[in-house]
């Protein structure tokens, strides 16, 4: 029974020593302590691991500086939109070649022109999945032939 | 008259949208435990800025992946472990750990003694935990200064509910046994 309150009690004392306890348990708990003292023991060493830490001043704006030049934020929300739409057009543009390809229905230069712009104008890096595809790393006249290869 | 603080699911959906400020405020609110962890985990407070760093560009790079399933602080404090293991086994030499917890304990503005005394009770705690193996060093550590749950720990351990709780038990147990 002794063994059963004594896990009890130091299955809460982390929240004791940190944010604290509603007021039957942490009388409770404090009853036991005062009269349990390997629990005691137990209780001081928890209260010791829950020093609090200090981040050093100067991370916090050093951190903010590094996640300010990451590209979804360094293109802000409108940066984001822009990518979601060139990325769409090109997606439209890619899934029309194919379904030409099957059904007849050729792409327009201009159409072509207006995916090849989408494409240049995608942020580097902003998304894994065209960026690892190699659609970025293309030049202009790499972009333009592939494009109209596979609305040929 | 001062703005209620804006709460964790409005400050997620907006930095998804792309809002810089709500973004930093992201960033801000949990670089303590993220740092504190790191902090834990590698012994040595310069890596654990670099780990940091990491975890928190990690996070800004997968937030459109964050589905909700954990806390935001679970899944945050999971990057910010995966960063600083990584981080850990790329270091080379084994023997820096120059600047641990004592330097890094709260409590600077309060008095002379108080300050010596949190001092001396970090660096012992510090020494202790080194000597735990790593699951249970971050289990205690998550549990006893996080404060966070058995499945939580899990959830950031990559255990379940249970494993947490055997790894937090065995460290205290040991930790207990070296302070005898």
């Amino acid at each position: 029974m002794t063994e059963l309150v004594c896990a009890w009690v130091r299955d809460r004392l982390p929240p004791r020593s940190r944010d604290g306890l509603d007021v039957a348990d942490a009388a409770r708990l404090e009853q036991h302590l005062a009269g349990c003292a390997d629990c005691r023991a137990e209780a001081t060493l928890v209260g010791a691991l829950a020093v609090p830490v200090t981040v050093p001043p100067e991370l916090e704006s050093h951190v903010l500086r590094a996640v300010r030049k990451q590209p979804a934020l360094a293109n802000g929300a409108g940066g984001i939109r822009h990518y979601a739409v060139a990325a769409s057009f090109v997606f439209a543009l890619l899934t029309g070649s194919l379904l030409w390809q099957q059904f007849g229905a050729r792409p327009s230069p201009a159409t072509i022109d207006g995916a090849v712009e989408a494409v240049l104008a995608l942020p580097v890096g902003a998304d894994a999945l065209l960026h690892e595809s190699g659609l970025q790393s293309l030049s202009e006249d790499e972009l333009r032939t592939l494009l109209e290869e596979l609305g040929s | 008259m001062h703005e209620a603080p804006i709460d964790e699911a409005t400050l997620i959906e907006k930095a998804r949208a792309g809002d810089a400020g709500a973004l930093e405020a992201l960033v801000r609110r949990y670089m303590d435990d993220v740092y504190a962890l790191a902090l834990r985990i590698l012994g040595d407070g310069d890596q654990a800025a670099d780990a940091t760093q990491n975890a928190m560009i990690n996070a800004v790079k997968g937030l459109s992946r964050f589905r909700g399933d954990a806390s935001f602080r679970t899944w945050i404090l999971r990057i910010a472990a995966n960063s600083a293991k990584s981080l850990g086994r790329r270091r080379t030499r084994r023997n820096e750990v120059a600047l641990t917890l004592a330097d890094n304990v709260a409590g600077e503005d309060a008095d002379p003694a108080t300050v010596a005394t949190n001092r001396a009770e970090a660096e012992r705690v510090t020494d202790l935990l080194r000597q735990l193996p790593p699951k249970q060093r971050m289990a205690v550590h998550l549990r006893a200064n996080q404060g966070l749950s058995y499945a939580e720990i899990g959830e950031i351990l990559e255990c379940s509910e249970g494993a947490a709780r055997v790894n937090y038990h065995l460290g205290i147990r040991r930790l207990r046994e070296l302070t005898i």
